[in-house]
C-alpha cells in the first residue's frame, strides 16, 4: 500500500484490508467538500454503499479491500473503521 | 381514584348541553344585587349540585376504594385529579372536600357553614377547608357569607420518585390521558438503541393509536426507509395494526424510550395508571433499532440522520436519545464518528448521549458494609525525557476459557505530537515486549500472547492521527494464536518518553477485557483514576452528556420492595457514572439525572427477572446512565416544545444555569477539589421546572444588522431583465432565541416605474446571487425620477437562530423598459427594519455597531466596460434575455457551422433588448445544443458560445 494512501486510512482499516481483505466493514470516511453527485458517484463506483452524508463526513459499507481505493480518491481525507458502541446499562444489577 | 374521576367526568358528559352554558353565559343582564352576593362555585362542585349526579356518587363502590387510595399517597403534585369525596357522613354518605373563602365578619361565615352540616378543618385567614355533605352543597351555594367555593381535589401520586426528582411532575398536569403544560407537544423525540416494544400501552395515545410516527429496523431485511438501502422501516399503519416485525429482546430501548417519554397508560389495569410517565408524556416517537446488544457507528449515524430528517420533513424539532457507548477513540471530539455527530445537530436538532458506567463511586458499601471495590481502569502521567513511566494491571486469578481470543484486555493509549514514547509490557513472570515509536512489535507466549502497534507506520509523517495530529498506541494481551491464556497477577506497562516537548500528559485506558467468566483486569497503581472515563461518543463537542445519579436505591415488585447491594448515599453520584473530562479538557459530563432503579416500559419480547418487574407487570427497574440519559432527553423535548429552535449551545446553557446543587453535587470522586461544576456532576442535578422558567425569563434576543454594498461583480441579468444587486445585509442574532426578520426597508432613485426589488437568501455567503438561492421577498418598485421611492420588503420565512447569523441581498429587477446607463441609488433605511423574536414575541433590533448604514450604492445597467449581458448561459428556463450596451450594428445566432438561426436585430423590442424564446427565424423552436452568439458594437465583433440545455416549452413568466 503506498504510503499516502495509507496515511489516509485508519490503522485498523489498514489491518482489514491485509488480513481480511473480503470482509465488509463499515466505515466514516470525511470529505474535502460536502459531496455532490458527482463525489458520490465516484465512491459508490469505488464499492461503497453510501448510507448518509453529515456535512464533510459520509457513512457507508465496504469491502475492507476496496477502502484503500477509497482513499486513492482525492476528495476523500480520511477513512475511519465503524467503531463499535453498547447500551450504558450496567452488566449486573445486584439485589436483595 | 382515576376510575372515580372518569366515572364523573362521564356523568358530566352525560348532562344536557346547555348545562354548562346556563351557567356562565356570556353578555347574560346583571343579576339583582342579592344573587350576586352568592359565592362563585367551582365548576366541578356544580355538577354535584344536579340529584342525578349525587345518586350517582351515593351508589359508586369506587369511593372508599379511592379515597383510602388517595390517603395513601405520600406527596403531592400541585396539579390535580378528581374531587375529593369520602363517606364520612351520616350513615355513611357521601361528603365532598371543598375550600371556602369566607366573607366578612369570619364568624358568620364559619356559621354559614356549620349551617350547611359542613365539617370545619383549618381556618387560615379568611380560608376554610371544611367536608360538606352532598346534600349541603345546595345551602352552601346559596350562603352571601361565602365568597367562594372550591372542590378539594385528590392529588395525584408522583409518577415516580426520578421526576419527582428532577421536577419534571411540577411542569404538567392531566386529566384523563391529556397532558396539559410542558408535556413535549410538537416535539420528537427519536431513540436509537435496541428496538421498542411499540405495542406497549405506555406509547400508544388515548384513542389506543401509536405516538410513533415510524421505526426503522435496521437489523433485518425489508423496505428500507426512503433514502437508505438497508433495514426494513414501519409505517404507522403497520404500527397500529401490529404487523411491524420489530420486536426488542434486549428490552433496553424500550425503558429508555418510557422515561423519555412513555405516557404511563400501560398500568392502566392494575388501577395505577400513569405512575410510570415519563418526562415527555405528549411527545411523539421515532425510533431505530440498531442492534440487540451492540450498534455500529456509520449506522448508528444513518439512523439518527434518518430521525432529523423525518422530524425537518415534518417542520418539527428533534432531540435524540443515545443511552449507549463505547471506550475508544481518541475521546477528544475528533473522531469522525464524534463529528458526525456535532454535523447533524443544529437549531431544533439535539443530541444526548449517556457518560457510560465505567465510573466509581468512593463512598459505596457493599451488602456487608464494605467499601465496593474499585475498578480503575484510566491512567495518566506527563511524560519527561528519561523518566519511566509505570502503570500496573492486575489480570485477576480465572479459568481460562476454552479456544483462544476470548481472555484478553485491550489497552488504547494516546500521547501528543511533540511527545515521543517507547513503549514496553512485562508480564508477571518478568518476560517483556517492547515496541519503540512508530514500530509494531507481536510476540506468542505460553503466558500470554503481546501485541503494540506504537504508532505503527512506514512514513514518520504518517504516524499521528491526521484529526488531531496525536498518536495512538494499541496494545493487546490475549490467548490469540499459539498462546496460552494471560497468566494472572500483575503486568506492568512501561512508557518511556524520548522526546517530550507537549507539556500534555499522556493517557491509557483498559478499554476491554475479559478472563474467564466475568473476570475484567484493572489498574492498581497511583497513576490510575477515575478521571477521563466518559465514552464515546460521550465526548463530542455538541451532545449533552448525561452522568446519573441516585434518586432512590429500592423499587416495588409484586413480592415486596427490592434493594441493591451495593449502595450509595441516597442523593449521591452512581456508583458506576463516568466521569470527564474528554481528554482534551472540556467538562464531561454537563449535567446529572437519576440513573439508579428507574422504572420505565418492560418489552414483552424481553424475559428480566422477576425480581426487576414492578407490581404492574408492564414496568421494570434497571440501573444505568443509560436510565439518566432519557431524563434529560426528554427535558430537552420540553424546552424544544418551548423553543423549537434552541441550538445545542443554547440548550447547555440553559441547563447549566438551572441545575440542582446539593451536598453532594459539591463532591467529585475524581481527585478534584470539591466545587461545582466538577468533572463527575459536570453543573449539577437537572432540574426541569428551573429549567423551563429560566427558558421563560430570559431576555428578548437582539438581531443585529449590518449593512453594506454588494461587489460590483455581482451583476447579472435574469430571464426577466437585468438584476442590479443594490444592498447586502449581514444579520446576526445574539441571545438565545431565534429571531424572524419581518420587513426591511430601503429607498431607491433612478427611473424604472415598472421596476420589482427582491430579497435574496445569500445561502452562501459570497455576495453573488445565483439560481439555487431562494427569493425570500419581492415587491413592485415603483421607481421615478426626480424623487427617491422608499419600498418595504417582507422576507417570507428569514429566522435566525441564536448565535447564527444569515446574508441576504436586495436586488433591482428591472422591467426592461428603461434604456441602458440608467443609473440608481440605494439607500439602507435602518429605521425601518423590523423583526420579531419567535419565544419572546419581541420587536427588537440593533443596528450593527461598525456599518449603521450602508453608503448608497450607485450601478448602472451594464457596469463600465461592459458591452453585453446574458439573463443565463446554459439557458434552462426556454428563453434568454440579452442586454447590448447599445443597439448592434449585427446581432444574431449562429449555429457552429455558420448557419444563422435568428437575426436578433429583428426581434430588438427596446434599444439593446431582446428576449429570445429560442424559436429559429421560421418559427421553429431550437434544438438543444451549442451556437454562437455574434454581434457588432462599435466596430468590435464579438462572438459568444451560447448553450441550450432545453428548448423553449419550459418557459415560465
Amino acid at each position: 500500500m503506498e504510503a499516502a494512501i495509507a496515511a489516509k486510512l485508519d490503522p485498523q482499516l489498514r489491518r482489514a484490508a491485509s488480513e481480511r481483505p473480503d470482509s465488509v466493514v463499515g466505515v466514516l470516511l470525511r470529505t474535502a467538500a460536502p459531496v455532490g453527485a458527482r463525489e458520490r458517484a465516484a465512491l459508490e463506483a469505488e464499492g461503497l454503499a453510501v448510507g448518509s452524508v453529515a456535512g464533510d463526513i459520509v457513512t457507508g459499507r465496504v469491502r475492507a479491500a476496496a477502502a484503500p481505493r477509497l482513499a486513492r480518491l482525492p476528495f476523500v481525507v480520511y477513512v475511519e473503521a465503524a467503531g463499535r458502541v453498547y447500551p450504558t446499562q450496567p452488566p449486573d444489577t445486584p439485589e436483595t | 381514584m382515576i376510575r372515580w374521576s372518569l366515572t364523573l367526568a362521564a356523568l358530566l358528559l352525560a348532562l344536557p348541553p346547555n348545562f354548562a352554558a346556563a351557567q356562565q353565559r356570556p353578555g347574560a343582564p346583571q343579576l339583582p344585587p342579592r344573587v350576586q352576593a352568592r359565592p362563585y362555585v367551582d365548576p366541578a362542585l356544580r355538577m354535584l349540585l344536579r340529584p342525578e349526579v349525587r345518586r350517582a356518587v351515593e351508589r359508586a363502590p369506587e369511593l372508599r376504594r379511592g379515597r383510602e387510595r388517595a390517603d395513601e399517597r405520600r406527596r403531592a403534585q400541585p396539579f390535580g385529579g378528581g374531587i375529593a369525596l369520602d363517606r364520612g357522613g351520616a350513615s355513611g354518605s357521601a361528603r365532598v372536600g371543598v375550600l371556602v373563602r369566607l366573607r366578612e365578619p369570619v364568624p358568620a361565615a364559619l356559621a354559614a357553614l356549620r349551617q350547611a352540616g359542613a365539617e370545619i378543618g383549618t381556618v387560615v385567614g379568611d380560608i376554610a377547608t371544611a367536608r360538606v355533605p352532598l346534600d349541603g352543597l345546595d345551602r352552601l351555594t346559596a350562603a352571601v357569607e361565602l365568597e367562594r367555593l372550591e372542590a378539594a381535589r385528590v392529588l395525584e401520586a408522583v409518577h415516580d420518585s426520578s421526576l419527582a426528582a428532577i421536577r419534571a411532575n411540577e411542569v404538567r398536569r392531566r386529566e384523563g390521558s391529556l397532558w396539559f403544560g410542558a408535556a413535549g407537544y410538537g416535539v420528537i423525540v427519536g431513540v436509537y438503541d435496541t428496538g421498542i416494544d411499540y405495542r406497549h400501552e405506555d406509547f400508544r395515545d388515548g384513542t389506543g393509536r401509536t405516538r410513533l410516527l415510524g421505526l426503522w429496523d435496521q437489523t433485518i431485511a425489508g423496505t428500507p426507509p426512503a433514502g437508505y438501502n438497508y433495514g426494513a422501516f414501519c409505517t404507522v399503519a403497520s404500527l397500529d395494526s401490529g404487523r411491524c416485525a420489530q420486536q426488542d429482546n434486549n428490552g433496553h430501548g424500550t425503558h429508555v424510550a418510557g422515561t423519555a417519554v412513555g405516557d404511563g397508560s400501560a398500568s392502566d389495569q392494575s388501577g395505577n395508571a400513569y405512575r410510570y410517565a415519563g418526562v415527555a408524556p405528549a411527545a411523539d416517537l421515532l425510533v431505530v433499532k440498531g442492534g440487540d446488544g451492540s450498534f455500529e457507528t456509520p449506522q448508528l449515524i444513518d439512523g439518527i440522520n434518518w430521525i432529523f430528517q423525518t422530524a425537518a420533513a415534518l417542520g418539527r424539532p428533534a432531540v435524540v436519545n443515545l443511552s449507549l457507548g463505547g471506550q475508544f477513540g481518541p475521546r477528544d471530539g475528533t473522531s469522525l464518528f464524534e463529528q458526525a455527530l456535532d454535523n447533524l445537530t443544529g437549531p431544533g436538532k439535539i443530541i444526548v448521549v449517556a457518560a457510560g458506567n465505567d465510573g466509581q463511586n468512593g463512598n459505596a458499601f457493599d451488602g456487608s458494609g464494605q467499601p465496593t471495590e474499585r475498578y480503575l481502569f484510566h491512567g495518566m502521567a506527563t511524560p519527561g525525557v528519561g523518566t519511566i513511566h509505570e502503570f500496573q494491571i492486575e489480570v485477576p486469578a480465572y479459568g481460562a476459557v476454552s479456544g483462544t481470543c476470548n481472555d484478553y484486555a485491550f489497552i488504547e493509549l494516546w500521547y501528543e505530537s511533540g511527545d515521543l514514547l517507547d513503549l514496553t509490557v512485562v508480564r508477571p513472570d518478568g518476560s517483556s515486549v517492547t515496541a519503540t515509536h512508530g514500530s509494531r512489535m507481536e510476540e506468542a507466549h505460553p503466558k500470554g500472547m503481546i501485541l503494540i502497534h506504537n504508532a505503527y507506520a512506514e512514513r514518520v509523517e504518517d504516524r499521528p492521527d491526521p484529526q488531531n495530529g496525536h498518536y495512538e498506541a494499541l496494545i493487546e494481551i490475549s490467548d490469540c494464536g499459539n498462546s496460552g491464556p494471560p497468566e494472572s497477577g500483575i503486568w506492568t506497562l512501561r512508557a518511556t518518553a524520548t522526546t517530550a516537548t507537549s507539556g500534555n500528559p499522556f493517557h491509557l485506558w483498559i478499554s476491554a477485557s475479559q478472563f474467564g467468566q466475568g473476570g475484567f483486569a484493572r489498574g492498581v497503581t497511583a497513576n490510575f483514576t477515575n478521571s477521563h472515563v466518559v465514552g464515546s461518543p460521550g465526548t463530542a463537542r455538541k451532545v449533552v452528556t448525561v452522568g446519573a445519579f441516585a434518586s432512590r436505591l429500592c423499587w416495588p415488585t409484586a413480592d415486596g420492595t427490592r434493594c441493591y447491594i451495593h449502595k450509595e448515599q441516597p442523593g449521591d453520584i452512581a456508583r458506576f457514572s463516568s466521569a470527564g473530562p474528554s481528554r482534551d479538557g472540556r467538562l464531561k459530563p454537563e449535567i446529572t439525572a437519576p440513573g439508579i432503579a428507574i422504572i420505565s416500559a418492560l418489552s414483552r419480547d424481553a424475559d428480566p427477572p422477576g425480581t426487576l418487574v414492578a407490581p404492574d407487570g408492564v414496568h421494570w427497574a434497571i440501573a444505568g446512565t443509560s436510565m439518566a440519559t432519557p431524563h434529560v432527553t426528554g427535558a430537552v423535548a420540553l424546552l424544544l416544545q418551548r423553543e423549537p429552535t434552541l441550538i445545542p449551545d443554547s440548550i447547555k446553557a440553559i441547563l447549566q444555569r438551572t441545575t440542582a446543587q446539593d451536598e453532594f453535587t459539591q463532591h467529585a470522586y475524581t481527585g478534584e477539589p470539591d466545587g461545582t461544576p466538577n468533572y463527575q456532576w459536570g453543573y449539577g442535578k437537572l432540574d426541569v421546572a428551573r429549567s423551563l422558567t429560566d427558558l421563560e425569563s430570559l431576555p428578548p434576543a437582539t438581531m443585529i444588522v449590518d449593512a453594506g454594498p454588494v461587489p460590483a461583480a455581482a451583476s447579472s441579468t435574469s430571464i426577466r431583465g437585468t438584476r442590479l444587486p443594490l444592498l447586502r445585509l449581514h444579520l446576526r442574532t445574539v441571545g438565545e432565541e431565534t429571531v424572524r426578520l419581518l420587513s426591511t426597508g430601503l429607498s431607491v432613485s433612478g427611473e424604472d416605474p415598472e421596476a420589482s426589488l427582491l430579497l435574496i437568501h445569500d445561502l452562501d455567503g459570497d455576495a453573488v446571487f445565483d439560481s439555487t438561492e431562494p427569493v425570500l421577498a419581492e415587491t413592485a418598485a415603483e421607481i421615478r425620477a426626480g424623487a427617491a421611492s422608499t419600498i418595504d420588503l417582507l422576507p417570507r420565512g428569514l429566522d435566525v437562530a441564536p448565535s447564527d447569523s444569515a446574508s441576504v441581498l436586495i436586488v433591482l429587477e428591472l422591467s426592461g423598459k428603461v434604456p441602458n446607463g440608467t443609473t440608481f441609488r440605494a439607500t439602507y433605511e435602518p429605521d425601518r427594519i423590523r423583526t420579531v423574536g419567535i419565544r419572546s414575541g419581541a420587536n427588537q433590533v440593533q443596528q450593527g455597531v461598525e456599518s449603521v448604514a450602508a453608503p448608497p450604492v450607485q450601478t448602472t445597467v451594464l457596469l463600465p466596460g461592459e458591452i453585453f449581458a446574458l439573463s443565463e448561459n446554459p439557458v434552462r428556463s426556454g428563453h434568454v434575455v440579452f442586454n447590448f450596451r447599445e443597439r448592434p450594428r449585427i446581432a444574431g445566432v449562429y449555429s457552429l457551422n455558420g448557419g444563422r438561426i435568428v437575426d436578433l436585430l429583428t426581434r430588438m423590442a427596446t434599444d439593446g433588448r431582446v428576449d429570445w424564446d429560442l424559436t429559429n427565424e421560421q418559427g421553429e423552436r431550437v434544438a438543444p445544443g451549442v451556437y454562437l452568439v455574434v454581434f457588432d458594437i462599435g466596430g468590435e465583433l464579438v462572438r459568444r458560445k451560447l448553450i441550450i440545455v432545453r428548448p423553449a416549452a419550459a418557459r415560465k413568466e
